[in-house]
């Protein structure tokens, strides 16, 4: 028994239930977002607390490097356009062209990992380790745990890309977007937080 | 229609990997059970060390303790309350045909499942599980190679506590989701029985407490692989081992509160159905919890007070724990109230449930005295504290459940249990559980500190032995009265005495209109119309009003 | 689901906007002044945030169930961080 059997009976017959405002698939993807940004904002408020502690975070901050994270910045926020626009030709109708944003933004996050990986191992070269002080121990986490959600945010794009082909829902490309939101409005703290200031 | 025709189903899809919410829901609470029989044994034995040091070596009790404690709340408490009367009734009690995520449920189980095979394989690998107590505090949990010899045994440890979270945050997803979106016409929020409010009080209160100790628990995952220094404290390094105080309990305590409330809830029901009185007063109920789940986000820290926080930070929690101790005395009041002058039918649900309401009067009130700082300064760590929280934990979460069990068995299974078991099962259970329990509050007045080894290396401890004693051969027999309930537990479910009545206990809510045990997709071609209050017991001289009543689904014009 | 009568807002101009701001955060970090810059960069990110939240997410258009589940967590970050000053934040000066 799939989801859409259930879904049958109150769509088919919805005058025996009560309306809500919001569809199910949307407000269920909300209650998980909610979630996971307080995991995030964890690990952010234990990052403020150590920074507000800690002089000697700022001498090590000035070894990241602004110029690949700023072009990470970028690939970001284009993947939230090329996801947004998704959105907006699903709802349109526009199947073809609702694959083609999507890739686009799977494209985005694919490519955000390579300029990590390719970061992280610099930085590990020059002896910046998690285990060197409270600054990189911070910076790794964080980074770390952000950079694993764009590699889920991405499967997540590639799972829908595919499911698309079986179903055309609207409501799935959405949720795919909104992760990538989320994804992408932590970045806009974390780059200010470990590379700007 | 997909209900009409016979849904064709292999003995996988439908009996092991279901995504049949009461099929999920059995498995949950099945499992829920076998582990609460486990975490209870994992108790007899190091009881049996207390009443006769030198049964374990220092190292197996302390890692027996640690698992006891987490396995009673995330192995136990949790998948029994949420993952099991939670899947099991609240579509039934909102008149929906499932989940809102039926897939996603089916996988909330399984990851469950695989929790519980990693839980208990960290306790066998080498080097043995995690021994630091279930609340993990570094510095110990950060360097578990350092001072127990556990790396891979702590490591697993908490992957299993990860995946237990990941489980219950998959099934809060779909128990907020259907609540809100899945409701039958005419069910508003303040027609809900009280079960379904206090179900999603409780998934919200998990989803927004669990997760900034998920943050924390990456941290200390990092400072035991990596070296990190979040909360270790080394040379040069300082890390900070309060932080992860802090975003323990700042889930801890909400965390109580969600496994409280559904059993609260499990008591409403019980309440209203066999003293045959609606609740005394709907709407204190509803807004109590509210405002007591909102306060218990605020009040963590009064397992810090002797930690070392700031004490202004603990004059602050101390107000605001004294102050959480209003909405849930209203609680208290309400329930009785709900009670008194009605005609009371003493069916072992009802005797379990009169018996945790009782029982969890003492627990809530030995809290103040816990509550307040400056008392709390002798308690904290003593065995007050642990039969304070047995007294709230225990009560409600073991004799809350059994009494739900009891009452919704019918529905699950299509018969009955010996009503005559219940009620020696009830009786033998109160009489040990407070003969183990009840002695620990005068061993804390007493000064005696709790996950000791044994009572016999400090002098002034020496005289209350005999108290240990008491209270193991109470907790053994406690155990061993479980067991048997286990057994015919499982011998009901498959021999015992069939109850065809859809609604044996004449209960008003909508779960007792389905055939028992309700079929796939619970209301055949027929859905069931809300037109009044949940509990309407007494009223209009009849005996009860159902809430809803079935209604034929007219076919679609084609 | 169709979405009858969905107003689609200028998704391309705010994505200039949000690089525009991006620029300005790092000029300022780097070419103005390095140790003031901090109220000012996070009020950016937060301007850029809101952005994205209000028009990207839909925020905008929703109802109060949806704006509830992705305020309070902000709120429970909030709590997080100010009661745990007091604990953290005194004793770690090294």
């Amino acid at each position: 028994m799939s989801s859409s059997e259930t879904r049958v009976e109150e769509i088919e017959h919805k005058e025996y239930y009560e309306s809500f405002s919001v569809p199910f698939q949307r407000f269920g993807f909300w209650v998980f977002l909610s979630g996971e940004i307080i995991i995030l904002g964890g690990l952010v408020a234990a990052a403020i607390l150590f920074r507000l502690s800690y002089p000697n975070w700022f001498e090590s901050s000035t070894y990241t490097n602004v110029i690949i994270s700023s072009i990470n910045t970028f690939v970001l926020l284009t993947g939230s356009l090329t996801a947004v626009l998704a959105h907006k030709n699903a709802v349109d109708g526009k199947w073809d062209k609702v694959q083609l944003f999507l890739g686009l933004t799977a494209l985005a996050g694919l490519t955000f990992i390579s300029i990590k990986f390719i970061e992280y191992s610099r930085e590990i070269h020059h002896g910046f380790v998690p285990s060197k002080d409270v600054f990189w121990m911070f910076y790794y986490g964080i980074t770390g745990i952000h950079g694993a959600h764009v590699l889920a945010g991405t499967f997540i794009i590639l799972g829908v890309m595919l499911f698309l082909k079986k179903k055309k829902l609207v409501e799935a490309v959405e949720n795919a977007g909104l992760y990538w939101h989320f994804v992408d409005i932590v970045w806009l703290y974390i780059f200010p937080l470990f590379y700007l200031t | 229609m997909t209900e009409e025709h016979a849904h064709e189903q292999s003995f996988i899809s439908k009996y092991v990997f279901s995504k049949d919410h009461k099929t999920i829901g059995k498995q949950y609470l099945i499992t829920g059970i076998f582990m609460a029989i486990f975490g209870g044994v994992l108790a007899g034995l190091f009881r049996t060390n207390l009443a006769s040091p030198g049964f374990l070596t220092h190292e197996q009790y302390n890692a027996l303790v640690t698992y006891h404690g987490a396995i009673m709340f995330f192995w136990v408490a949790m998948p029994i309350l949420l993952g099991g009367f939670g899947n099991i009734l609240i579509p039934l009690m909102i008149g929906a045909r499932d989940m809102a995520f039926p897939t996603l449920n089916m996988l909330s189980y399984w990851t469950f499942f695989v929790s519980t095979v990693v839980l208990i394989l960290s306790m066998f690998v080498p080097g043995g599980g995690f021994s630091g107590g279930w609340t993990i505090y570094p510095p110990l949990s950060a360097n578990p190679e350092v001072f127990m010899g556990s790396q891979l045994g702590t490591v697993l440890f908490l992957l299993a506590v990860a995946l237990e979270f990941a489980s219950m945050l998959m099934g809060g997803v779909n128990f907020i989701t259907t609540i809100f979106v899945m409701r039958v016409k005419g069910l508003s929020f303040m027609k809900l029985p009280i079960f379904i409010w206090m179900e999603l009080i409780a998934s919200l209160l998990f989803l927004f407490s669990v997760t900034p100790l998920i943050a924390g628990a990456i941290m200390l995952l990092l400072d035991i692989l990596l070296g990190t220094h979040f909360f270790r404290v080394e040379a040069q390094k300082v890390g900070d081992p309060v932080l992860w105080q802090h975003l323990f309990w700042f889930f801890g305590h909400p965390e109580v509160y969600v496994i409280l409330f559904p059993a609260l809830g499990i008591l409403y029901e019980v309440f209203t159905t066999y003293s045959r009185r609606p609740v005394f007063s709907y709407k204190t109920v509803v807004y109590s919890t509210i405002v007591a789940g909102v306060l218990s986000f605020i009040v963590w820290a009064h397992h810090q007070f002797v930690a070392g926080i700031n004490p202004i930070s603990a004059m602050a929690f101390s107000l605001t724990t004294i102050l959480i101790s209003i909405p849930f005395s209203m609680q208290l009041v309400v329930l009785g109230l709900t009670i008194a002058g009605g005609s009371i039918r003493f069916t072992p649900a009802f005797i379990f449930g009169i018996s945790a309401f009782a029982m969890f009067v003492i627990g809530g009130l030995t809290g103040l005295p816990l509550g307040a700082v400056a008392a709390d300064i002798y308690f904290h760590d003593t065995y007050f504290v642990v039969a304070h929280f047995h007294y709230t934990v225990f009560t409600i979460a073991v004799l809350s459940t059994i009494s739900g069990i009891y009452h919704w068995f019918p529905k699950m299974f299509g018969r009955k249990i010996n009503e005559t078991f219940g009620k020696i099962h009830a009786f033998l259970t109160l009489v040990f559980y407070n003969g183990f329990a009840f002695p620990a509050f005068f061993l804390g007045l007493a000064g005696h500190p709790r996950r000791y080894y044994t009572a016999l290396e400090l002098g002034y401890l020496r005289k209350y032995q005999w108290v240990h004693e008491f209270m193991t051969i109470s907790a053994i027999l406690l155990i061993a009265t479980q067991i048997v309930f286990l057994f015919v537990f499982f011998y009901s479910i498959f021999a015992g005495k069939e109850e065809k009545e859809p609604n044996p206990w004449k209960s008003t809510t909508l779960e007792w209109l389905t055939p028992s045990p309700p079929p796939h997709l619970n209301w055949g071609s027929y859905v069931p119309v809300v037109e009044n209050e949940p509990y309407e017991y007494a009223k209009n001289g009849r005996d009860f009003i159902p809430q809803g009543r079935l209604v034929e689904i007219k076919k679609k014009e084609v | 689901m169709q979405k009858q009568g969905h107003r689609h807002p200028p998704y391309v101009g705010i994505y200039f906007i949000l690089l525009v701001l991006t620029a300005a955060s790092i000029l300022v970090s780097f070419v103005v002044h390095r140790e003031a810059a901090p109220p000012f960069v996070f009020t950016l990110s937060t301007v850029k945030a809101a952005l994205i939240a209000l028009f990207y997410m839909h925020l905008k258009y929703e109802g109060r169930y949806v704006i509830a589940l992705a305020l309070i967590p902000l709120i429970v970050f909030a709590v997080v961080l100010f009661a745990l000053m007091p604990d953290i934040i005194p004793y770690q000066k090294m």
